[in-house]
């Protein structure tokens, strides 16, 4: 039995040495080479939620290794990050507000579009009949193809609106999204196609033109005149093949060579999904697309349907427990059994939503670490502290002017809406700072000035922590020779030799109220220029 | 130790004391395994039943509640009783000429019973009406005697089918729905076929059951109200419910039995919270046969089983009148499932104006689960003690209240 245990202990460790990469930064993957057009990949949601809920926390709880790191501290990293930690661009992400702040023209525009020309006709060629919002495909005048959906008629503006803002905040973090944006139209500018037929709420097949459209549309939101509002969400360009998973690799993709479950872009998805209140990740609200840029045909990878952000769960406002548990949670439910009910759960709540336009958020009172989707996400699971810090400093990267700009992209009628809905975000921004920069140090952005390293810190640049107390400790470290360098002050240049072999600086950070967080860069002269080659959180 | 922590050195135990150490790749593709094998098939089937639409028709049913079945094909489960066994079934509805919609389904369950409909109506306004044929077999009945001191040990098996045709008519009046049905129906009665024991025609002779063995038809006028003030009829949380019906039996041919059956019932949700997450719900009910003729045993009201004394076996006292109390606290364990703690109290008499005073009522308590999936199934799980014993009791199909 010891022997095992050694063995089990001798196959973990050695993933977990803590010395990082060093060399050169990449800054672009190479990911987008031209591959042979992929089969199309169809996931049932019945498979997934059982995959998710059921199967694989049994894979993950009999995976030895994993659960050895786990319990010795050392997880298994992401795989997909440079040696700055950072992601780099790909097919997945393209680096965005973090690296290079977004104008507030930018944040609003966001993956570009204005929508379909709401003069029409526009010529309705499908219907959505999965998910569980009612949706057409529509064909507008310049031929443009979108999907258009509607609110619940008792919660007007909601579901739209989140969708809107929720593909501008996901574009301006890194994320390739569809142009979604908010329409308001004359349902006279819709004509059906010759003989469509789309399955109506018993599931019978009904004929648009011969008054099933009118059926159709009867249990849709409105606007306050009447009009039709829906999202027009903007088909993806290239030829769709089905959702991308969050574990695993897709066979008949040779670029995707990284398990899914180890791609940061994926892992830290989860602090910016808890940001924006998006319970409902899952393999059916993605879409990879067999795309031709740059004279390369390859599979870029989307998120799609923004409904269930925010307060929206895309039928109803949030419950309060959406966000805050699983759909199956075991522990929760086993808590309300034994309890005869009168045990609360996270986030139950009595009353309704104050506004009906935007749901049920919650602000100042999110828990990140507590937040969940509506079933485990397997690179959620396997999110460690740095995937985490990843995410956090990209929600951190939105100033309250960016929030606001993009809020208003979902053109709520209602202003105190919309002004609580901002606050609201602003302090889930707020709370994810708070957590997730208290667990791993918070110093970024590190370069040189002539022969003296400078960094920014994060948490005193979101304003949740006072600069003046705050104490950065310098060791560097080469060749078994320790020197400390001494303590300095936020904005402080800090002077370190710099030789052609890489050396270690620890950088500990120090501030009343804060735990002590430490950091290590390795330095190098490469080609005469002081550089960073190195980081470890 | 954290929980996550304790399920990793379970997970750790649980390997290390299997099949040896392997390899973290080994270990992978072992944990792989089902996903890519079996789950790749699994999705495959599940895909192609989200694609029916008759799998649509299923999942639309809540978001689409309105009068009467919805078009097309339709599964059922349950339906056929305590006894029964599993049930399963299919139902088909189609509108045609003039406003007509006809629906024909049919129910068959793991231990033969068995009911097959056909009925067809039309609206006029508030009123629907229409004609209804149906048959059904229920082969595995259970017999202990009549009378509330039946004894337990006696415990016999019979088996009675019959056709029907019924014209039915219903008005729906904001919440008060009244239903006039006139019918034919016969009963067949058959030595019952659940072998573990004797048959009713076996163990009593036809002077100890009421109406004797004798088959039996009857034209049948049942006019029965509704005033329904819940709030969701699917799964009622608040609100108040009270039905009533009158049914005046006449038999014809050889069948001299006349009588009149009163049926009196109050259903009452008493919500705790705004959420209506924790509730009280109770229930009474009384059913009282006027005759001077004796009643068929098999048409008499029974009690025990899954919808009322549920410390007691199916249909464990039955007599000509009857009586049932039951008090459930409700409360919300997940989105779909409602714990529940119930105690019951109900008797049965040869009348309950004169008895009722002067016979104990049974007794029996227990907990259970409901379980209201998002696709419209809706199931029981109970489990009730009483002075006879523990009874395990699970129901497919809609909840009755």
């Amino acid at each position: 039995m010891v022997t095992r245990i050694l063995l089990v202990l001798a196959l973990a460790v050695p993933a977990a040495i803590d010395y990082p990469p060093l060399g050169p930064v990449v800054w672009e993957a190479n990911d987008r080479n031209s591959i042979p057009e992929p089969k199309d990949r169809e996931i049932s949601t019945i498979y997934d939620f059982l995959l998710g809920t059921f199967a694989q926390p049994v894979g993950r709880a009999a995976d030895v290794p994993r659960n050895v790191r786990g319990l010795i501290g050392k997880p298994k990293e992401a795989q997909h990050v440079n040696v700055l930690d950072e992601v780099p661009n790909s097919s997945w992400f393209t680096n965005r507000n973090f690296v290079s702040r977004m104008s507030l023209e930018d944040v609003q525009r966001g993956p570009g579009g204005t929508g379909p020309d709401p003069q029409g006709p526009w010529t309705i060629t499908h219907c959505k009949t999965n998910g569980i919002s009612p949706g057409l495909r529509i064909k507008d005048q310049k031929g443009d193809v979108y999907l258009i959906k509607f609110d619940p008629p008792d919660f007007p503006e909601m579901s739209t609106s989140a969708d809107a803002v929720g593909a501008r905040f996901f574009y301006a973090a890194g994320y390739n999204v569809p142009e979604n944006t908010v329409v308001a139209f004359d349902e006279t500018i819709l004509k059906a196609e010759n003989d469509l037929e789309c399955a109506g709420p018993s599931g019978k097949m009904i004929a648009l033109a011969a008054g099933g459209l009118e059926h159709f549309l009867g249990s849709v939101g409105r606007t306050k005149d009447g009009r039709l509002r829906a999202i027009a969400s903007k088909f993806i360009a290239g030829k769709p093949k089905g959702p991308f998973s969050y574990s695993g690799v897709r066979s008949d993709d040779p670029n995707d060579t990284i398990p899914h479950e180890h791609r940061r872009e994926l892992r830290g998805l989860r602090v910016i999904a808890a940001f924006l209140n998006h319970h409902d990740v899952k393999q059916i609200n993605t879409l990879d697309s067999y795309v031709e840029e740059n004279g390369k045909k390859f599979l870029k990878h989307y998120l799609i349907d923004f409904g269930s952000i925010l307060g929206s769960a895309t039928i109803a406002p949030k419950s309060g427990t959406q966000g805050n548990e699983n759909i199956f949670d075991t522990g929760e439910v086993f808590k309300a059994f034994i309890t005869l009910g009168i045990y609360r759960r996270p986030g139950d709540r009595e009353e309704d939503p104050l506004h009906p336009s935007i749901g049920y958020i919650e602000g100042k009172e999110l828990e990140p670490s507590k937040w969940r989707t509506n079933y485990p996400i397997a690179a959620f699971e396997n999110m460690t502290d740095r995937d985490a810090y990843w995410g956090a400093k990209i929600v951190a990267s939105f100033t309250n002017e960016q929030i606001a700009a993009i809020v208003k992209t979902g053109k709520y009628t209602d202003a105190i809406a919309e002004s609580v809905l901002i606050e609201i975000l602003e302090q889930r921004r707020d709370r994810i700072i708070d957590y997730y920069f208290r667990r791993v140090a918070p110093m970024d952005r590190l370069k040189f000035q002539g022969n003296s390293l400078v960094f920014a810190d994060l948490a005193i640049d979101a304003k949740r922590d006072d600069p003046v107390r705050v104490r950065y400790q310098v060791t560097t470290e080469a060749k078994n020779l320790k020197r400390v360098s001494g303590t300095f002050n936020h904005g402080a240049s800090i002077p370190v030799d710099v030789t052609d072999e890489p050396s270690e600086v620890k950088i500990t950070r120090t501030s009343p109220g804060w735990p002590e967080l430490s950091m290590s860069v390795w330095i190098q002269r490469v080609s005469g220029v002081p550089t960073v080659v190195g980081i470890r959180r | 130790m954290s929980a996550r922590n304790c399920i990793r050195i379970l997970g750790i135990v649980f390997l290390l004391s299997g099949t040896g150490v392997s390899s973290e790749a080994q270990v992978g593709s072992v944990v792989k395994w089902p996903f890519e094998q079996v789950g790749a098939g699994v999705n495959k089937a599940l895909l192609f039943v989200e694609k029916r639409p008759f799998f649509r028709s299923v999942t639309a049913r809540d978001k689409d509640p309105g009068s009467g079945p919805k078009e097309g094909f339709a599964p059922l489960v349950g339906g056929l009783g305590d006894g029964s066994g599993l049930t399963g079934g299919l139902q088909y509805t189609t509108s045609f000429a003039a406003g007509w919609r006809a629906t024909v389904s049919g129910r068959l369950s793991t231990h033969a019973y068995q009911r097959y409909v056909f009925s067809l109506n039309k609206e006029f306004g508030r009123v629907r009406t229409g004609p209804e044929l149906m048959w059904e077999s229920r082969p595995e009945e259970d017999f202990y005697g009549e009378g509330s001191d039946s004894d337990a040990s006696a415990r016999s098996t019979y088996g009675v089918s019959g056709p029907r045709a019924a014209w039915v008519t219903a008005a729906k009046l904001g919440p008060v729905e009244l239903r006039h049905s006139l019918r034919w129906d016969r009963y067949d009665l058959f030595a019952g076929r659940d072998n573990r024991f004797p048959t009713t025609q076996e163990t009593f002779t036809p002077t100890e059951v009421s109406g004797g063995y004798s088959n039996s038809q009857f034209v049948t006028n049942q006019l029965a109200a509704v005033l329904d003030y819940r709030d969701d009829p699917k799964d009622p949380r608040a609100g108040t419910m009270v039905t009533g019906a009158v049914e005046v039996r006449n038999g014809i041919r050889q069948t001299a039995a006349n009588f009149t059956t009163l049926r009196l019932a109050h259903y009452f949700y008493v919500p705790l919270s705004e959420r209506k997450a924790h509730l009280f719900a109770f229930r009474t009910e009384a059913v009282h046969n006027i005759s001077d003729d004796a009643i068929p045993f098999y048409l008499e009201p029974t009690l025990g089983g899954s919808n009322s004394l549920r410390g007691f076996r199916e249909y464990r006292f039955r007599d000509n009148d009857a009586l049932i109390a039951t008090a459930e606290y409700r409360y919300r364990i997940w989105r779909y499932m409602d714990a529940v703690i119930f105690g019951d109290a109900g008797q049965v008499y040869p009348n309950v104006f004169k008895d009722a005073a002067h016979t104990k009522m049974q007794t029996d308590y227990g907990g259970g689960l409901r379980v209201s999936t998002p696709i419209g199934l809706q199931m029981r799980l109970n489990i009730g003690h009483s002075s006879e014993g523990t009874r395990f009791w699970f129901r497919l199909g809609a909840f009755t209240w």
